[in-house]
């Protein structure tokens, strides 16, 4: 089809005819720039997919092909929590792994207290059904003795998946999350932080910066809450009543007030001014949170802040991604993410027990670790190595909606740096995760039984006292007093 | 011009008022279109809006209530399950052996610290399950003694009067408790109880589990905006307390938590109570849905349903803001509203396409309109179609040029009247000639001619002169023609006697007779021709020609016409004031030659300037030459004597203040040191605002009237001395005479009363003769006569002698008394003390009446005929019917008596100016010139009695009377006779009705001849 040319005399005027012609135009370069554009954004969509294609090398590839084929039917059983890496690692794990080696793997997702459950279970019995833990950091204590080191592994190049590099492994993480008294426990697998996540819009309007201390935090959240409540809360919190996630939210507060769990003589550390100061600012952050964040662990916090109910929170790393969301979230692309806020005292490793480690930015990560009653420890350290390989963490990152990462390497990946955009999968916020992981990761202490003694104990109390039962100094007594009772017979270990 | 410069303006003024409101207030008819677009197009929208956003409104509040109602429900299970599932849990505790056997332990083994720790660790195990909200666990004993807790704290406390250790103990059931408050820890709580048994079934004690009621605050926190945004349930036990809010915080809590529901609405508690409480009190029949107003949410409604929870007596209230679950309708208003000002514009935007489609036309016909409104007539109309605003914008540039055409015939009327505004004397010719260039030019015509008559021709007829003429610059001037010389033109002339106007379309098919017309204009140049004529002073002084050299076979419009007959009109106007101006100049030139002669001289005095002007007349009576004197008023004041200033300056004073004229005379000094008097009169011109502007007058050389005046003085002087002498000797007379006349009143008053009672001696015993007389007669007629008949002749003449001699005495008698009734009459009339019975009677029939009385006398007579010539149309007359009577009886007897032969005639002529004539004609033998003055004089006729022997004797009175008759009523009484031929006597009477009366005028001529009698 051929149009004629049309030349417009517009002038000083423009007739009728040739307005109506010049709109129809108009409307239709509109309706073109809007297919192109969704067309673009589709194909932005689609490169999730591409960029988790496989990156692995061809040494890699013989490597499990050769070294991997000799364990072929051989099946590994692993068992890790259920986060949206783990899925990913075990879609490619299922997919890819077998194939390359001719080694299945059963990989067994279930709820973090379900799988201490499962893994006490296992090393009580001592049954070996599982080839590969996952360890929680809090369980480390009580794992160690039931898991083998991964030491003399590394030092076997027969076995060493190639180019794994392990002092890719970020520092920190290898120190706290995959060790235990000096011990390498295992390899870093997944490493949940705090970070603080902000509105954008709503700090903007409001005409407030990120807060970056202690105080600047409590006045922002109060000052959004005067200003938005009820449709906006100033902050939401992972209070749950006698959950483990109210026990991390205190955790980031005890800790920025200089105070900590345990004292260098291995007594707790709550009957002291930090302590004190630490419950009287939660609570207070407490009065600028939704009613319902005594019920909500985090997942509830992580939902409540997707779907805009609070302005500033200190939330898990990987639930930053879920803000980005579409699907989820709505406050697309109006979430930021920024380094907690500055402690205002942080008392030194030095002045506490058991490992733990002060920081505003409290750490859950978790390890693989082989365990000691394991049959198959060599495919199951093949498989270790290459589950926590580069490619593979990169992969499962982004196929899990932009989880953290282990490696430095993994920060700089193109594959990640690509994605740091507003979308599901995004990236963006894993710089300030590495910022919190190597400057200001806080670490609690590695005892045995920690897990029991932070649920029945201090989530517990804290629990009653979130919800008014109780008052500040008779809930820090009575986690001074269930701590106590805990670290009695622990202290000649200290 | 100004005029019409001010009415455009105003006219602009309202257009652009007219235009300002139109625009606001929908006053064009394209407006107008749009808003009847607007409101086609958006009330159904409207209409529908609203009906959708109520119905929308409806659907989500019943949405809103259902979603709530369940919410309600699931908080209501949920509570339901959380006491049902402890009331079952401590019943299977409750039936723990260990439980039972620790309470059959004597005391001091209960007492036991190990023993009793084991059952503290079971309590503990029992409290795991919620560790957080299990604020304790109890064992108590059959007495209500607590043997063992989880808070030891507790141990020996005495449960025995609460209400659970008592409902448990008796029924033997796990149950639960009230929300009550531990003074101790300051807390709310609700317990579970159950009884522990033995193997027997015997009740042993009591197993106690409390829970913090914070367990409810958390247990309603889950179901926070379960039901929607901002949606919470919010607990109320059956007192109406506060349990548990899910839109606090369980630190906000404290501060409701156990008080009355109608404290989350303070300054509300109306509204509050009436539902919240109503609800929480009310029965089976409560409405489970209803809206109120908390403090604690947006401060606007909230809608709310109720759930409630029998088992404990409570009602959980699931609250949401209207706004919030309202909100999509609200945003669907706003989309409508939206749609609404989308579909607006896309109205607005068709409306205007179609509107300007309709209305185009008509807006530039509106424009037209106005710029002809503005004085623009060349704008047109532009003519779109065919229908009827085609038709009318057609019409309207018909109109329009039709208005131009007239506008310029009124420009050029108007042009040709300025021209002659105030054109002098010497310049009308050529204004004449302007005129008439501008009206050819305007009517296409090359020549313009005005003929007038000078004179008459030699055949009586009017002789035309071209006196101004203009052509066309193409047009080639003759010289010496006819028109120029003067001709008569009397086919021309005839025609415009007989036509004011007409139009000659081509010159050479004039008919024969206008031969000399056809010469002299084909002289001229001329073809066709338009005259017209004008006049002025009432007279026909010419005529207008419009001439062209081609034949115009069109007419003049009647605008044409119009304008044609107009110029001609000032044309006459002009050349009248043209002679009038010049008979001015001649007028002033004889006035200022006759002030000469008469040594007067005006003056004008200019008081705001204080100059004096002089004519020329008076410089020389000052001994000025012409021209010479330059100065003020008070220049002249210094040529008035010292003497004669004061007088001067007095009354020019007082004229300026009474604003009257003043004269006054005195003497000046001439510039060669001679003295002259003048007389000087002087009158103040005042301004339109009554001040004195200037004042003019005039000055009179009377230095001789002043010598003869001064010498007529003295003769006058003269003369007064003798006037005054013999105005005393004439006084004097004057007083005899009024003392001669008093006297001679006095005699008249004895005359009068003397003639008064003599006639009435008189009449009496001549009555009473006359009578006897008759008798008499009567009977010697009757009785004597036949009887002499039959007697002897001696005796039959006796007898006929008696009876002559009667009928003398009878005779004699009427005449005497009709001489006496005479007098009485004229007696009465001449004192005033007749008695005038005035009345409306019939003038003809009066007249016929008295003729038809007098000619009785002239039976057996046939030498003299009587005749009346009486009008038809005679009024009737406001008079004494006697009088008048008497008036016509005696001038018609007169007649008769004094006529041997021939005709008497009565005339009466009808009323002219206001008066009725009645003429009396005989052929009697005349009255002598001589006499004729005398006639009407009393008594006059009786000294030529012996002349007229055969005629009946008369009084001498009658005339007299008829003549104090005539008098009485206003009219005239003459005679008008020639001896030998006849005598014709006249009155004149006025005709008056009721009114007008009469008498009142007349008295003093009855005064008159009073003294005329008595002077006779």
């Amino acid at each position: 089809m051929h149009f004629p040319p049309r030349i417009y005399r517009f002038r000083n005027r423009i007739s009728r005819r040739t307005f109506l012609e010049a709109c129809a135009v108009g409307a239709l370069g509109t309706v073109g720039f809007g297919a192109g554009l969704a067309a673009s954004f589709n194909a932005f969509a689609s490169n999730g997919t591409l960029a988790s294609a496989s990156s692995m090398t061809d040494q890699q590839r013989e490597f499990l092909s050769s070294e991997g084929r000799r364990y072929c039917g051989l099946t590994l059983h692993i068992i890790t929590e259920d986060t949206p890496p783990s899925r990913a690692c075990r879609e490619i794990a299922v997919r890819e792994f077998a194939a390359l080696t001719g080694i299945d793997v059963d990989w067994e997702l279930a709820p973090l207290r379900r799988v201490l459950a499962k893994t006490l279970q296992d090393v009580n019995s001592k049954a070996g059904r599982y080839d590969i833990y996952y360890v929680d950091h809090s369980w480390l204590a009580t794992m160690s003795p039931h898991v083998h080191s991964p030491e003399p592994l590394l030092q076997n190049p027969e076995i060493a998946y190639p180019d794994f590099d392990f002092p890719d492994f970020l520092e920190a993480l290898v120190d706290k999350v995959a060790s235990h008294g000096g011990r390498l426990m295992g390899l870093p697998y997944d490493i949940p932080i705090l970070i603080m996540a902000y509105r954008r819009d709503v700090l903007d309007s409001l005409g407030l910066a990120p807060p970056r201390t202690l105080d600047e935090y409590q006045h922002v959240v109060q000052a959004v809450q005067e200003a938005r409540a009820p449709e906006m809360y100033g902050s939401v919190g992972q209070w749950k009543a006698g959950h483990y996630s109210l026990v991390c939210a205190m955790s980031s507060w005890l800790w920025g007030h200089g105070g900590s769990f345990f004292k260098s003589d291995g007594w707790p550390g709550f009957l002291d001014d930090q302590a004190a100061s630490a419950m009287r600012y939660m609570l207070e952050l407490g009065k600028y949170m939704p009613p319902g964040a005594t019920a909500w662990d985090w997942d509830g916090q992580g939902r409540s802040f997707a779907q805009g109910g609070a302005a500033v929170a200190i939330v898990w790393s990987e639930q930053f991604p879920l803000f980005d969301d579409p699907a989820r979230s709505s406050v697309v692309g109006l979430v930021e993410p920024s380094p907690c806020p500055q402690a205002l005292a942080l008392r030194p490793s030095s002045e506490t027990s058991f490992g733990e480690t002060p920081g505003v930015s409290h750490q859950g990560g978790s390890c693989l670790a082989l365990s000691s009653y394991s049959k198959n420890i060599t495919p199951a350290w093949m498989f270790m190595q290459w589950v926590t390989s580069r490619d593979v963490s990169v992969r499962a990152s982004l196929l899990g909606g932009g989880a953290s990462l282990m490696r430095r390497s993994c920060y700089e990946d193109p594959r990640i740096m690509a994605q740091k955009r507003v979308g599901p999968g995004t990236t963006r916020h894993l710089d300030v995760t590495l910022d919190a992981i190597t400057h200001n990761m806080g670490t609690e202490p590695h005892l045995s039984g920690w897990d029991q003694l932070v649920v029945n104990g201090f989530g517990v109390e804290l629990g009653r006292m979130v919800t008014g039962q109780q008052g500040v100094k008779e809930t820090l007594r009575a986690m001074q007093s269930a701590a106590g009772n805990h670290v009695r017979n622990l202290r000649p270990a200290v | 011009m100004s005029r019409f410069g001010g009415e455009h303006a105003a006219r602009n003024r309202d257009d652009a008022a007219q235009e300002k409101s139109g625009s606001f207030f929908l006053g064009s008819m394209r407006t107008k279109l749009l808003a009847a677009f607007l409101v086609v197009a958006l009330s159904p929208l409207l209409v529908f809006a609203y009906i959708n956003h109520r119905s929308t409104l409806d659907a989500l509040k019943e949405s809103a209530y259902r979603s709530l109602s369940a919410a309600a429900s699931q908080t209501v299970s949920r509570l339901s399950g959380f006491v049902a599932a402890n009331i079952e849990i401590i019943g299977a505790e409750a039936r723990l052996p260990a439980l039972a056997d620790y309470l059959l332990l004597p005391d001091q083994l209960q007492a036991n610290r190990s023993i009793r720790d084991n059952q503290r660790e079971i309590l503990h195990s029992f409290a795991e399950k919620n560790p957080v909200f299990i604020h304790s666990y109890g064992l108590l004993n059959s007495q209500g003694v607590v043997v063992a807790d989880t808070r030891h704290e507790k141990e020996g406390w005495s449960e025995a009067r609460q209400g659970y250790f008592e409902e448990a103990m008796n029924s033997g059931l796990p149950c639960v408790s009230e929300v009550d408050v531990v003074p101790e820890y300051r807390q709310a709580f609700i317990h579970f109880a159950s009884p522990v048994l033995d193997r027997n079934g015997r009740t042993l004690g009591v197993l106690r589990s409390t829970y913090s009621i914070a367990v409810l605050q958390q247990m309603l926190a889950l179901d926070l905006g379960i039901a929607g945004d901002y949606s919470a349930p919010l607990l109320v036990d059956a007192k109406g307390r506060i349990l548990a809010f899910g839109r606090l915080s369980h630190s906000s809590l404290s501060r409701y938590l156990l008080q009355p529901v109608s404290t989350l609405a303070p300054g509300a508690e109306g509204r509050t109570e009436s539902h919240l409480t109503m609800a929480v009190k009310a029965s089976e029949d409560t409405p489970q849905t209803f809206t109120t107003h908390l403090q604690l949410g947006d401060q606007g409604p909230e809608a709310v349903a109720m759930g409630v929870l029998s088992s404990m007596g409570w009602r959980v209230f699931f609250l949401q803001p209207e706004g919030v679950f309202l909100a999509p309708a609200h945003r669907q208003g706003q989309w409508l509203a939206g749609l609404a000002a989308a579909i607006s514009l896309l109205a607005i935007f068709a409306a205007a396409i179609s509107s300007r489609i309709f209305t185009r036309p008509i807006t530039r016909l509106t424009e037209a309109t106005r710029r002809v409104a503005k004085g623009d007539l060349r704008g047109r109309a532009p003519v779109y179609s065919n229908d009827e605003i085609g038709s009318l914008a057609r019409s309207f540039n018909a109109m329009t040029a039709e208005l131009e055409r007239r506008i310029e015939t009124e420009n050029t009327l108007s042009d040709i009247s300025r021209e002659f505004i105030n054109v002098p004397a010497n310049a009308t010719a050529e204004a004449l000639r302007w005129a008439l260039m501008r009206l050819a030019s305007f009517l296409g015509l090359d020549i313009g001619m005005i003929l007038q008559t000078t004179e008459a021709s030699a055949n009586g007829g009017r002789v035309f002169k071209l006196s101004h003429a203009w052509r066309s610059p193409l047009f080639v001037e003759t010289k010496g023609s006819c028109l120029a010389r003067g001709c008569a033109l009397a086919w021309l002339d005839q025609r415009l006697r007989e036509q004011s106007s007409f139009h000659i379309q081509d010159i050479t098919l004039l008919p024969p007779e206008a031969d000399c017309e056809r010469e002299a204009f084909t002289d001229e140049g001329v073809r066709s021709l338009a005259v017209l004529p004008f006049s002025y002073g009432g007279e026909f002084r010419g005529m207008l020609c419009l001439a062209s050299s081609k034949v115009r076979e069109e007419s003049f419009t009647e605008e044409e016409l119009r304008l044609i007959r107009l110029v001609s009109e000032i044309f006459g106007t002009t050349l009248e004031r043209h002679d009038s101006q010049e008979a001015l100049r001649q007028s002033e030139e004889r006035y200022a030659l006759a002030q000469k002669a008469a040594n007067i001289g005006s003056w004008e005095w200019d008081i705001t300037t204080g100059r004096l002007y002089w004519s020329d007349a008076l410089e020389p009576l000052f001994g000025y030459e012409v021209g010479e004197f330059q100065g003020t008023y008070k220049a002249f004041l210094d040529m008035v004597p010292p003497e004669d200033r004061k007088m001067v300056l007095d009354a020019v004073g007082a004229s300026f203040r009474r604003g009257a004229s003043y004269n006054v005379e005195h003497r000046i000094m001439r510039k060669d040191g001679g003295e002259r008097w003048v007389a000087e009169a002087g009158e103040v011109v005042l301004d339109a605002e009554g001040r004195p502007q200037r004042m003019r007058g005039i000055l009179q050389d009377i230095t001789e009237r002043k010598w003869a005046e001064d010498v007529l003085s003295r003769l006058n002087k003269r003369l007064e001395q003798l006037v005054e002498v013999r105005t005393k000797d004439l006084e004097n007379k004057a007083h005899e005479l009024e003392l001669a006349n008093k006297r001679l009143m006095a005699l008249d008053e004895m005359k009068s009363t003397f003639l008064t009672s003599v006639s009435h001696e008189l009449r009496t015993p001549l009555t009473s003769v006359l009578g006897f007389t008759r008798i008499i007669m009567r009977d010697f007629k009757r009785i004597f006569l036949p009887m002499a008949v039959q007697c002897s002749e001696t005796v039959q003449k006796r007898s006929y002698r008696i009876l002559e001699n009667l009928e003398i005495i009878a005779s004699e008698g009427d005449r005497l008394t009709r001489m006496v009734n005479d007098v009485l009459d004229l007696s009465k009339i001449e004192s005033g003390r007749m008695e005038w019975r005035d009345r409306d009677v019939d003038f003809g029939k009066i007249i016929e009446q008295s003729v038809r009385s007098v000619g009785g006398q002239l039976r057996g007579n046939s030498d003299i005929s009587l005749r009346m010539q009486i009008a038809e149309d005679l009024p009737k007359v406001h008079m004494d019917p006697d009088r008048l009577s008497q008036l016509l009886v005696n001038i018609v007897g007169n007649a008769v008596k004094f006529t041997e032969q021939g005709e008497v005639l009565v005339q009466a002529c009808s009323p002219v100016e206001g008066a009725v004539q009645v003429r009396v004609t005989d052929s009697g033998p005349g009255i002598e010139r001589d006499e004729l003055s005398k006639i009407f004089d009393k008594f006059h006729q009786a000294a030529r009695r012996d002349t007229m022997d055969d005629k009946p004797p008369g009084t001498g009175l009658g005339l007299a009377i008829c003549q104090q008759i005539v008098d009485y009523y206003g009219g005239i009484l003459w005679v008008e006779s020639e001896l030998g031929k006849g005598s014709t006597f006249v009155f004149e009477l006025p005709v008056r009705n009721a009114q007008d009366g009469y008498g009142a005028d007349p008295q003093p001529a009855w005064g008159k001849s009073v003294t005329g009698w008595d002077m006779a």
